[in-house]
């Protein structure tokens, strides 16, 4: 008995409150910095010269696109550190990680689609971003699906973790093969108009007040992912107990009879 | 003027709601999932109790 | 005091967190046999597994021959000799052939000598030329018993010998066991007591995830120990034993060859007709989509079966047994592999010739392909790793290996273009060089990665 029930208190204080007075801090300071965001974006910043007011979308995609690969170095660190550790720990971070990197990767191609079909006049361009984008999310939908498909809890996380390397490993290649492509069929290019100092600080607000829900985001899927994690130990460790109990049972009481 | 103002607001409008979606999606499951693991823990301190008697 | 056969101290084996048999004491001294008894589901398979090094105990310490089998796999394989449920030999190759290649694995001595006297005690020696996949189940398994023991490891694992091989053949296990690899301490698993009485010296017996009967430690004067056959082979000739071992499968079963061409010429049939009859594209810019678009299909479909055809015949299982560098094993199948896509990629550049009426053999092409194929077979070869135990393989692996090649494509296709529109000389230089890049950046990370892809 002892070693399920020494397995049972380990685990009986390790889980974080959702709503303690420091998730209150993280999601006050949160919503204080989009609605800062959400002011300098729309008001604060100055019409551009070119674009005019589509521009202010671009505050937005910029953030969530640099997320997008943020989140992608994290898996593969988080990756590189399971393999090396072998702690389930690593292993929910980096499916947490990809998780909200999949989302970010989706609204970065959706804005940024967006943005296009109104400055350029089409949904989609063969750019070396865009392109590299597009990658990134089957690369990212790819890592989630493979999770899918292995029953095994420890093969899937150390396959996971082996595929979350080479595909980060795989993302600057792409990048510089597209880049020497579109060099050799030039398409029309991002119009670069310089930056006032109005437009460089909403930049700067918008992309940490995102970085910020980007991190809440990721914590809470890692918290999921603890959780369950430790619903699926609860469930083997009562069934392990259990196990003995019955052993210890039939054995002891013929003997406590007597 | 209107045009412009319309794209920005459908480019934000699907960056705020799929955000926020996913943080009330994943958050409930938590609930979830937290509830299922200490409803299975106090039934297992009852048969502990039980056993031990 | 001498070190003994196999310690197992305080063992607990299972799966994930599952414990399946808790707490498992015991140890065998050279030469001595104890039977494992108890029902089906006790574990008995669990451990023996555990023990063989196919997977990791959850907790406690076991050595097999004094090497540790969680610290030291590789030292703990060469003392083990392992016979499962199911026989993990290779189909396609002759009962001789097999015991053979098990040997330069294994990098034996006096292989010849060797090989025929392990026919000859399980009584093999008269069908040591027929294929594996045509032998009688009894057969396979006295055949597996001698590819257990061929290395004279310390420790024999037999997991229910009883079940498959016939009663003669069960009567004469001790006195083939003997013959075979005098010395070496046996492990067996039953649930007849009395194969346990006539096989065994002592008998072990578990039940319910724990042991019943504890060991009681053997009176029999203990043997001297044996000395395992097996040397250190290097990674080079392990490497080439295997592939070998592959060619000549491949050669025999004639699995993929015929179909991948098929396939290769109705894609580009099919990929022609779209592009030149009916869109009017011009031919250049077609023959380099087209060429490395179906070589990318072909490298991630005949990737499917890479790795998926040994674990299928489970002879993966007999890979993992073995001391060898498991990279090896991965280096083997991607050169098979990539001659694999290379024969494939001559076929589809010949076709493209005919069809677009371009001349496509030349230099620059050729370095192009030759380039396209290494790199690619290290995307494919890998991904057929890492999809090996998933459900739905056969979708799975296009899934994960396109996106990764995605580049590959790319470079392929601006290489092309730039030899045949004749672009200014070293136009494709460029490409080329990435290609080399990306070839090289995949390979070092699958030979890196794979042990932990399939070997924990």
């Amino acid at each position: 008995m002892s070693l399920a029930s020494s397995v049972l208190r380990r685990r009986a204080s390790r889980q974080p409150p959702l709503f303690g007075w420091r998730g209150l801090v993280v999601y006050a300071s949160l919503l204080v910095l989009m609605a800062a965001a959400l002011y300098m974006i729309f008001i604060y910043a100055p019409a551009e010269r070119v674009q005019g007011d589509a521009h202010r979308l671009l505050y937005g995609h910029v953030a969530v696109a640099w997320l997008a690969f943020l989140a992608f170095g994290i898996v593969a660190f988080a990756s590189v550190m399971y393999l090396w550790r072998r702690t389930a720990r690593w292993d929910s971070l980096a499916v947490a990680s990809a998780e909200v990197g999949v989302l970010f990767t989706t609204l970065t191609l959706a804005s940024g689609s967006i943005w296009g079909r109104h400055v350029w006049g089409v949904w989609w361009t063969w750019d070396p971003r865009l392109t590299t984008t597009l990658v990134l999310w089957f690369i990212y939908v790819a890592y989630l699906a493979l999770r899918m498909y292995i029953d095994n809890v420890d093969t899937r996380r150390r396959v996971a973790a082996i595929f979350g390397i080479v595909g980060v490993v795989d993302v600057p290649i792409v990048w510089y093969s597209v880049e020497w492509w579109r060099s050799l069929h030039p398409v029309q290019s991002v119009t670069r108009a310089g930056l006032t100092p109005e437009m460089v600080l909403t930049l700067v607000v918008t992309v940490v007040a995102f970085t910020v829900f980007c991190f809440v985001l990721i914590r809470q899927r890692y918290l999921l992912e603890c959780a369950s994690d430790e619903g699926e130990d609860l469930r083997d460790s009562v069934r392990n107990w259990h196990d003995e109990l019955r052993l210890t049972g039939a054995r002891s009481t013929p003997e406590a009879r007597t | 003027m209107t045009q412009e103002l319309v794209f920005l607001f459908i480019g934000y409008a699907v960056i705020w709601v799929l955000l926020f979606g996913y943080l009330v999606f994943v958050t409930g499951r938590i609930r979830s999932v937290r509830d299922a693991v200490h409803d299975m823990r106090r039934e297992l301190d009852a048969q502990r109790r039980e056993a031990s008697e | 005091m001498q070190p003994s056969a196999l310690t197992l101290n305080r063992l607990t084996v299972g799966f994930g967190r599952r414990h399946v048999l808790r707490d498992v004491s015991l140890t065998l001294r050279a030469g001595e046999r104890v039977a494992l008894l108890g029902p089906n589901g006790a574990g008995k398979t669990t451990l023996l597994r555990t023990l063989a090094t196919l997977q990791p105990p959850l907790g406690g310490q076991a050595t097999v021959g004094g090497a540790d089998v969680v610290q030291r796999k590789r030292g703990a394989r060469r003392h083990v000799g392992f016979v499962g449920h199911t026989p993990h030999l290779i189909g396609h190759l002759t009962a001789r052939e097999n015991l053979a290649f098990l040997a330069s694995l294994y990098g034996l001595s006096n292989t010849g000598a060797r090989v025929s006297e392990a026919l000859s005690v399980v009584g093999l020696d008269e069908i040591a030329n027929r294929r594996a996949r045509e032998l009688s189940r009894g057969q396979l398994q006295r055949l597996s018993l001698a590819a257990a023991g061929l290395h004279h490891p310390a420790v024999l694992l037999l997991d229910e010998p009883d079940a498959s091989l016939d009663r003669d053949a069960v009567r004469e296990l001790p006195a083939m066991l003997d013959a075979l690899c005098p010395g070496s301490a046996v492990l067996l698993s039953t649930h007849d007591p009395d194969v346990a009485a006539r096989a065994a010296g002592r008998s072990v017996l578990v039940d319910q995830g724990r042991v019943i009967e504890p060991d009681t430690p053997g009176t029999a004067a203990p043997e001297p120990p044996v000395t395992t056959g097996a040397t250190n082979v290097s990674f080079a000739t392990t490497a080439w034993t295997l592939l070998r071992k592959d060619a000549l499968v491949e050669w025999r079963a004639r699995e993929q060859a015929p179909a991948l061409l098929a396939f290769t010429l109705l894609i580009t049939v099919l990929f022609d007709m779209a592009f030149v009859i009916l869109a009017q594209a011009d031919a250049p810019a077609v023959a380099a989509g087209v060429a490395w678009s179906t070589l990318l299909l072909v490298a991630s479909l005949s990737g499917v079966r890479l790795f998926g055809s040994e674990r299928d015949a489970n002879t993966l299982t007999c890979l993992r047994l073995a001391p060898i560098d498991q990279s090896a094993v991965f280096v083997a199948k991607y050169l098979l592999l990539a001659a694999h896509v290379l024969v494939v990629g001559l076929v589809q550049l010949a076709l493209l010739s005919a069809l677009l009426d371009l001349q496509l053999f030349q230099g620059g092409m050729l370095a192009t392909l030759g380039l396209v194929t290494i790199a690619l077979s290290a995307v494919a070869a890998m991904q057929s790793a890492l999809a090996l135990e998933s459900r739905a393989r056969e979708v799975l692996m296009p899934l994960l290996a396109v996106p990764l090649a995605i580049p590959v494509m790319l470079a392929g296709v601006g290489a092309t273009l730039e030899t045949l529109q004749g672009a200014p000389a070293g136009g494709a230089a460029p490409w080329l060089g990435l290609l080399a890049v990306v070839a090289a950046v995949f390979l070092a990370l699958s030979v890196l990665l794979y042990p932990h892809a399939v070997d924990g």
